[in-house]
């Protein structure tokens, strides 16, 4: 029968009293193998998140630190009144949007971070939930 | 697991610092541009104060013969 991991599992304990001793053995081998196979799944999956997550950090850092410094640079521009107030505005207003941006960045990094972290800590009920929503990666199992 | 969520958490927190950097950057551009708006200020009260005066201090057009 086509399971999911976790329904697999759930199957297993509910035949094991019928089983021998070998086809417990068997069974138990077969889910080590699932599990493994979860596990490989949620590392190639997580591997591909922390990458666009860390892209994404890269690209944010980036715009804080070129931010950052055209802050300090029109602070001091102001005060040595080197520049129209209109003008201050003006760029003032697009390196703000430049760091907006960039949070927004750091925060969607830390929401894949969140993600990966609760995919790290259970990866079979990951793969699970994703098996559910796709059934064409549910599993045989002879139970 | 490699533990790559928590690696990147503990990346991405301190990176706090740098945004609380840009932040203050800010926040004194902030300031410094309410300054330069302040001079502007003082500088046209001043520019209409010298012209309201000149205006004073000259007779009308066609006043004094």
């Amino acid at each position: 029968m086509k399971r999911t991991v976790a329904e697999a599992h759930r199957a297993f304990d509910d035949v094991l009293p019928r089983l021998s001793d070998y086809q417990a053995n068997e069974g138990r081998q077969a889910l080590q193998e699932l599990d493994q196979h979860a596990a490989n799944e949620a590392d190639e999956f997580t591997k591909a998140r922390e990458e666009e997550a860390l892209a994404l950090r890269d690209e944010a850092l980036k715009a804080l630190t070129e931010a950052r410094d055209g802050f300090e640079s029109l602070s001091a521009e102001g005060s040595e009144g080197r520049i129209a107030g209109t003008d201050y505005a003006a760029r003032m207003h697009e390196l703000k949007e430049r760091q907006d941006t960039a949070e927004a960045k750091l925060a969607r990094a830390t929401e894949i971070a969140d993600g990966i972290e609760g995919i790290e800590a259970d990866p079979v009920a990951w793969f699970s939930e994703l098996q559910k929503r796709m059934p064409h990666l549910r599993t045989m199992v002879p139970w | 697991m490699a533990n790559r969520g928590k690696r990147l958490k503990a990346l991405l927190e301190g990176d706090q610092r740098t945004a609380h950097t840009t932040q203050q950057a800010f926040l004194k551009s902030e300031d410094s541009l309410s300054a330069v708006e302040e001079r502007e200020a003082t500088r046209r009260d001043r520019e209409r104060q010298r012209r309201d005066e000149l205006t004073q201090r000259t007779p009308a057009i066609g006043g004094h013969r």
